[in-house]
């Protein structure tokens, strides 16, 4: 039947050429980019390594452990650190979207340094603890649809050069129960990296050049 | 039919690649058109960046595939194809370069 109407034909080429495509994304992306992509840049200590806020949430679906090392001391990445956040120094990603249409800052911000326990970073997104040029914790408010009560943590750690190794750790805890959560599955699990990566990278380019 | 040097053409099989290529065109419109409609203008042109970088890329390259074939099912149209082979090359070398120096891209960050 497909054969004798072109148009058809094409759409069953399509449909099934898409479905082999995505089952063959999935078999990658699962077999080797994902666990690749959830340790980037970070070595297997940093990863087994406890940080703050591991507790906040037992065995989650997204567990996310990235590094980079800056050749910088802590005290002088910290300043990055304090100041960033949504209408305050961006999120050194992607300016037009996480900071209001705003670049992201290229010097430190004074009038940031003072962050607080209780302070937030996005509306939904309050500091928990921090301990200066050590640790700091951020946690997902109830608002925060799928997000909520994910932890995203970072540390700070010195290296016998003198410069720090910036980990960060994601955790959020999700089901495939209903479409808002699936959706966020879909787009979060492959494509935070993209943001998270870019977040580090800023940080290291700031801080070296600083 | 059979064309002038006695070479066998499947027509319905050029015409249903043809359809293809319009299906797999209009889903990388789409894939553009659609953030325009649904964001606000301050960040549209991010998402657009981003959506190039991303998601449009893996449509862009569903297109490449399709091109690809269409060079050897449909030879009349042979430049179209090879044309635009060469432009998403290009769209996804840039995207390897934009990838691998992301903290440089002051337009982005």
């Amino acid at each position: 039947m497909f054969k004798q109407h072109p148009f058809l034909r094409a759409l069953f080429i399509f449909l099934r050429s898409w479905i082999i495509a995505i089952i063959a994304l999935l078999i990658l992306y699962f077999a080797w980019v994902r666990e690749w992509q959830m340790t980037w840049g970070a070595t297997k200590q940093e990863v087994n390594r406890h940080m703050a806020g591991d507790e906040l949430l037992e065995d989650p679906a997204l567990n996310a452990t990235r590094a980079v090392e800056i050749k910088a001391s802590p005290e002088q990445v910290w300043p990055w650190l304090v100041q960033m956040g949504y209408k305050r120094a961006g999120l050194y990603s992607f300016g037009g979207l996480d900071n209001g249409g705003v670049p992201s800052a290229e010097r430190i911000i004074p009038e940031y340094q003072n962050l607080k326990v209780g302070d937030f970073i996005l509306p939904m997104l309050k500091v928990v603890e921090m301990e200066a040029n050590k640790s700091m914790l951020w946690v997902f408010q109830e608002r925060a649809g799928p997000w909520q009560n994910a932890t995203w943590s970072w540390g700070l750690y010195e290296t016998d050069r003198g410069h720090t190794r910036l980990v960060s750790r994601l955790r959020q805890h999700y089901t495939l129960n209903s479409f808002p959560e699936t959706i966020n599955w879909v787009i979060v699990d492959p494509m935070e990296i993209f943001m998270m990566r870019t977040t580090l990278l800023g940080i290291k380019r700031r801080a070296e050049s600083n | 039919m059979v064309n002038n040097n006695g070479i066998v053409i499947d027509e319905n099989k050029i015409k249903a690649f043809r359809w293809l290529f319009y299906i797999s065109l209009f889903q990388l419109l789409a894939c553009f058109i659609v953030p325009a409609i649904l964001f606000p203008n301050q960040v549209l042109l991010y998402i657009e960046i981003l959506n190039a970088l991303t998601v449009g890329l893996l449509f862009g390259l569903y297109f490449l595939g399709v091109n690809i074939y269409g060079i050897f099912v449909d030879k009349m149209r042979r430049p179209i194809y090879i044309a635009i082979i060469i432009f998403v090359s290009v769209w996804t070398i840039w995207t390897i370069i934009t990838w691998l120096y992301i903290e440089h891209m002051y337009y982005l960050t």
